[in-house]
């Protein structure tokens, strides 16, 4: 195989050559190639080795179907494994290798493989699960290292990917004839096109083609198409760009490689690659046909390619792929291919028709060209290692076997078609079952389950004037179906010959002088290498699905995904099973059609963007003042608020000790708040939390704690009754969005006769709690027009006024036990209301506090915290708190508190843990043991929920939930630590610091 | 005592997007920018109940229809739920006119709930306006779906957003401005998605 440029021809820039580097060999194209297109032209027949056996393998498709030539493209952080070099722009400096190979491609130490071949079978890979069974650590090593082609980037992405929305009444996929005559005809009648097409130029086969329209070259009539199209605002066309996915409700997703075939200076700042999600009301499905490869021996050495692919080369980008070709056929397509060569001066030295009369009206064309026409035979091997040398034709016999000696023919080249198979993926992926088309001998699509017409060569019509008129029709009826009045429409004027075509006659398998496995490798799956005789070995072994024979032979596994090689191998399955094709049917046909980086399915959804990121009113407060923060849910908190070099315990010691002793601040604003409002508030609130909320007056406040129907702790917060048909709830941080939507589903679903209405007021607040000794002398410097007196304000008491100047409610409530005011304003005066009361507090030695703080100061008291303390298997009654659930009305989850699970008594009891040793703190998580044995199992008793060292006890505390907890009150327990040490704890009462709650008087 | 204020005193108010670059960023190809201190009321309740009070106060019918929106006298009224509305008007410190309506609609089973500060509002507008929504909000925004008098909740990357289009531009098809209501916290990451689309767009132009 010695490809070469010919001396004109193709859509090639010759004015532009393009230098690139392919396997550390510098070479030059030309601009307007593929990389597969220049290698060879540079005569490069080698491009890489196959998966399995090493073997050398040369570019074989034009497309997206290639299964060998598939490269290492670009280097360094920008590297991508696994393009197909037939896919791949060629850009100047463009570096590319070939993968799976090693030391070099030409010189393979893999290559063993296929020396030893008959030692891998197919289902090698799981036969090793099986015997010796002890063995397989061992080979899974050496499997798992010879496993993968290409290599992943090691460095960051420097690049960045987008994702963009798109809504169109008409999505074309595909501008060859047929989607460019639809996009034309939905387009007149008024619709909005969406048009894509994997390549880089719209046009589709007939970029590499002769045939004529209205009488001129093709590329005539896509010029005129084009100009047409892009002058319509209503039509967007995208090239570069491959529709990978059709999910539910016509949602199809698109990859545009934006950036890849631009120098560096024109790709200035945009994306690398785009993921187009588009919903369209109508998708036409033009995606077209694969040629399809015929199996005869070592019909993958470099050399063996695709007709029609040979024909692009020569037409498109003016290449020939050899100087001496051989044409293999089964059907009349080829002849057109045979027909172009000649006509670019390539010697085609052989017509192969495996039917005994030949194609039609071409067969004089072939004869007239003086091209020897050999009907009724076949070529059942390729002679030559490193590629094509000659092929072997034999004669068929009457039962469709071959005997006698074989005619050698010398050539470089063989250009095979064993017909066509539709690209039914886009119509499989929607839901869609292919069918088995006799005429055709191939899967078309079946009935449309979504809004989808499919179109042309994918229909099964292959024949360019059947391509153009299904194409104009299908972009009417896509136009008239999403709503436009298409019956004025004008198809585009294109006028072909119309030719007909004798019909292909299936040839699944090569009849060859030996049984399959005997002579040389008949390859179905170039890049698994999965050939023949491996499909009958599977059947032999028992294997009747085609899902299951796919999976133990690896057919259809690689990167192309069996694009190729699949209906082949079915298709042997199916006569080795002794059944049609149909009943055998098709794998499922999944997205992605082709593979899809993972930056372009990671968007913009990286570092900063990751997750969505909310802030309070005084974070930028928090931010100059250097706190650390902590994530809780999508909040940034602050966590501690580190002074000149102290680490986070030195930091939370002194917050703590401030609070205690003078006075601290929290922000608290991203507590979740809901605003209750009607008639029922109060009996709503009776229903929904344990305790009773129609009995508070207006101007006070109470705890309350909702459980789920299951009777477990679901959240908790204090509420407030702003006036009788008016309550203001607090949830936790994380439960809000939770507990909104509960309250709805009850109101909405079970309780419409209610009169309430729920507003979430969570970002209407800013909330800053004061806690300490100092809080009550700052609070009067902060208002004129509240009384902070104990008498006129009492604990769990509101009131409203000014702070600072804003429009404030001041609830005396307290979550560290001290005398503590949480100061809510309108967010928008949040921010300078902390910064004054943070500079009129700093004579009473005001300290900012984090959650770490707030966590340690609430630990002290043993107030809970839902979601650390609680797991959603812990009721009230496990928890203590008895107080606080009603026995007087129903509520959510109380029936729940009765079943014989939640009144046992070995329940888990939240207790305190202090430390045999005061300096040594639990880790939160930590397993509880009675027994100090270090044989395992250990019957576990408990665990840590909350732990910290206390400031102000100077020792370590705990909270813990613990089997029968509250009764082995004094007793010790021990955790295990993973270093393998037994920290002992007693079980004590849950509330450290101040169980008297006098702090809340100082 | 030198910095304490009465409370007679107004405190500084900031807006969610105090800490957002805002001024390099309009043009007329995209236009970020916020609409700060807008007053917002949440209105929960029925029709009925409600627009007569809503009429008298701020000038404007709340919208009957689902997904649209009225801008009349002192308000702009977007139907949100069939027993919700968003009221928009000129400031969130014009306290007396939402007494006035807490007062008209006490007897009623209704919710008037102030709204200014959890919420604010980012307007994107220009000739590529719609292409930056598009990278991150899933609605059909072209001009003949979505078109001036009608609104939307929807969403942007991950956060909650109301949308409608401003109807006072001279040429909303070609040239529209969106207004996008968003959460207070989620505000300052929104903004930075938005202006962080709109990189991609300016690249593309």
């Amino acid at each position: 195989m010695s490809g070469r440029r010919l001396d004109s021809g193709g859509r090639i820039d010759r004015d532009r050559p393009i230098s690139f580097t392919f396997n550390g060999k510098s070479l030059t194209g030309y601009a307007g190639d593929t990389l597969a297109s220049a290698l060879l032209a540079n005569g490069v027949s080698i491009v890489g080795r196959s998966f399995k056996y090493h073997r050398p393998r040369g570019v074989l498709a034009a497309g997206a179907e290639e299964p060998n030539a598939i490269v290492q493209l670009f280097e360094g952080d920008r590297t991508v494994p696994n393009p197909k070099a037939t896919q791949v722009e060629l850009v100047e400096g463009l570096v590319a290798s070939s993968v799976n190979c090693w030391p070099s491609v030409d010189y393979d130490i893999g290559a063993i493989n296929g020396l030893v071949s008959k030692a891998l079978p197919a289902g090698f890979y799981y036969k090793t699960f099986m015997w010796p069974r002890t063995k397989w650590e061992s080979y899974e090593k050496i499997i798992r290292a010879a496993a993968g082609l290409g290599k992943v980037p090691d460095q960051p992405d420097p690049d960045y990917y987008e994702k963009v929305n798109a809504h169109t009444d008409v999505l074309v996929v595909g501008s060859g004839p047929a989607g460019l005559a639809a996009a034309l005809s939905a387009s007149r009648a008024g619709a909005r096109v969406l048009l894509v097409d994997e390549s880089s130029e719209f046009g589709g086969s007939l970029l590499g083609s002769t045939e004529l329209i209205n009488e001129q070259p093709a590329a005539t009539w896509i010029e005129a198409a084009v100009a047409e199209l892009a002058s319509n605002p209503d039509v967007q066309m995208l090239d570069r760009t491959t529709a990978f996915g059709y999910y539910d409700h016509n949602f199809l997703n698109l990859a545009q490689r934006v950036t890849d075939h631009l120098d560096t200076d024109s790709a200035g700042s945009l994306p690398r690659e785009r993921l187009w999600r588009v919903r369209a009301a109508q998708v036409v499905i033009a995606t077209g046909a694969l040629e399809r490869p015929l199996v005869f021996g070592n019909n993958d050495r470099p050399g063996v390619m695709l007709a029609s692919a040979v024909s692009t080369y020569v037409n498109r980008y003016g290449v020939s792929p050899g100087s001496e070709i051989v044409v293999f056929t089964n059907n009349d397509s080829a002849y057109r291919v045979a027909l172009d060569l000649n006509a670019a001066g390539v010697s085609v030295k052989a017509l192969v028709d495996s039917r005994a009369r030949g194609a039609g009206a071409p067969v004089d064309e072939i004869k007239a060209a003086g091209i020897d026409l050999i009907t009724s035979s076949v070529v059942s091997s390729v002679r030559g290692a490193r590629g094509v040398k000659a092929v072997d034709v034999h004669a068929l016999t009457d039962d469709g076997t071959v005997s006698g000696s074989a005619r050698r023919i010398d050539c470089d080249v063989v250009a095979m078609s064993g017909g066509w198979s539709p690209v039914v993926h886009l119509h499989a992926q929607s839901g869609g079952r292919p069918r088995y088309d006799d005429v055709s001998a191939s899967f078309v699509p079946g009935v449309a389950v979504q809004s989808q017409i499919c179109a042309g060569a994918c229909n099964g019509d292959f024949l360019l004037h059947e391509c153009l008129s299904e194409g104009a029709a299908a972009g009417v009826r896509a136009a008239a179906a999403s709503g436009y009045d298409a019956s004025s429409s004008v198809e585009a004027e294109a006028r072909v010959a119309t030719n007909t075509e004798t019909a292909l006659e299936p040839l699944w398998l090569v009849p060859a002088p030996k049984e399959p496995g005997r002579g040389p490798k008949q390859f179905l799956d170039y890049q698994n290498d999965t050939t023949a005789a491996d499909i009958r070995l599977a059947v032999r072994e028992g294997f009747r699905s085609i899902e299951h024979v796919k999976r133990y032979t690896l057919l259809g596994f690689g990167t192309d995904q069996g694009k190729l090689g699949n209906i082949n191998g079915m298709a042997i399955a199916a006569k080795a099973l002794g059944q049609t094709i149909e009943e055998t049917g098709t794998t499922t046909f999944r997205p992605a059609y082709t593979p899809v980086t993972f930056g372009t399915w990671a968007g913009r959804g990286v570092g900063e963007f990751f997750d969505p990121v909310r802030k309070t009113p005084m974070h930028p407060w928090h931010e100059e003042r250097g706190a650390e923060f902590e994530d809780v849910g999508q909040w940034k908190r602050p966590w501690f608020y580190p002074e000149d070099g102290e680490d986070m315990h030195a930091a939370v010691a002194r917050e703590c000790l401030a609070t205690r002793n003078a006075i601290g601040v929290v922000d608290a604003s991203t507590l979740g708040k809901i605003d209750v409002r009607g008639r029922d508030a109060g009996a709503f609130l009776d229903r929904i939390y344990t305790n009773m909320f129609s009995s508070l007056k207006p101007g006070h406040c109470r705890y309350g704690l909702m459980l789920h129907e299951d009777g477990m702790v679901m959240d908790d917060g204090v509420s407030a009754r702003i006036a009788d048909d008016h309550y203001y709830m607090t949830t936790t941080t994380g439960g809000a969005a939770h507990v909104l939507g509960w309250m709805e589903q009850w109101l909405q679903t079970e309780w419409p006769e209610m009169e309430v209405y729920l507003t979430s007021v969570t970002d209407q607040w800013a909330t800053i709690s004061l806690s300490g000794p100092k809080a009550r002398a700052l609070c009067e410097e902060l208002s004129e027009d509240i009384d902070y007196g104990d008498d006129a304000f009492p604990f769990m008491t509101f009131r409203q006024g000014r702070v600072a100047g804003a429009p404030a409610r001041v609830f005396r409530i307290s979550f560290s036990g001290e005398r503590s005011y949480e100061i809510n304003v309108p967010a928008n005066y949040g921010l300078a209301v902390w910064q004054h009361i943070l500079d009129a507090g700093e004579k009473y030695g005001i300290t900012p506090y984090g959650t770490e703080t707030m966590h340690v100061l609430r630990a002290e008291k043993g107030f809970i915290i839902v979601g650390q303390d609680t797991d959603g298997s812990v009721t009230p009654i496990d928890l203590g708190m008895n107080w606080v659930v009603s026995k007087k009305k129903d509520f959510l989850g109380k029936r729940s508190l009765f079943r014989s699970d939640t009144v046992r008594e070995d329940r888990k009891q939240l207790v305190g843990l202090l430390t045999e040793h005061d300096h040594e703190v639990l880790p939160e998580g930590a397993q509880l043991v009675e027994v100090p044995s270090k044989v395992t199992p250990v019957p576990m008793v408990g665990h840590v929920t909350s732990s910290y060292f206390s400031p102000s006890l100077n020792r370590s505390i705990a909270l813990a939930l613990v089997k029968d907890g509250r009764r082995m009150k004094g007793e010790s327990v021990f955790a295990p630590l993973i270093d393998g040490r037994l920290m002992k704890a007693t079980i004590v009462d849950s509330v450290f610091y101040d169980p008297k709650g006098d702090r809340q008087n100082v | 005592m030198s910095s304490q204020p009465n409370s007679a005193e107004t405190a500084r108010r900031n807006s969610p997007l105090v800490q957002c670059v805002k001024d390099e960023l309009a043009n007329d190809v995209i236009g970020l920018a916020e609409r700060p201190f807008l007053g917002h009321l949440n209105l929960r309740g029925d029709f009925n109940s409600l627009n007569p009070s809503v009429k008298q106060v701020f000038g404007v019918d709340l919208p009957e229809q689902a997904n649209t929106v009225s801008v009349e006298g002192a308000g702009i009224a977007l139907w949100t739920g069939p027993d919700e509305w968003l009221l928009i008007h000129r400031s969130d410190e014009d306290a007396d006119r939402v007494a006035d309506l807490d007062r008209l609609t006490a007897d009623a089973h209704v919710s008037v709930v102030d709204v200014s500060s959890a919420q604010t509002v980012i307007y994107v507008s220009g000739t590529h306006a719609r292409d930056v929504l598009a990278r991150g909000c899933p609605l059909d925004l072209h001009s003949r779906v979505f078109g001036t008098g009608q609104c939307a909740q929807t969403h942007f990357g991950h956060i909650p957003v109301t949308v409608w289009l401003d109807n006072a531009r001279p040429d909303p098809i070609a040239n529209p401005g969106f207004n996008v209501v968003v959460r207070r916290s989620f505000a300052d990451y929104l903004w930075r998605l938005l202006d962080d689309a709109a990189t991609g767009v300016r690249a593309a132009v």
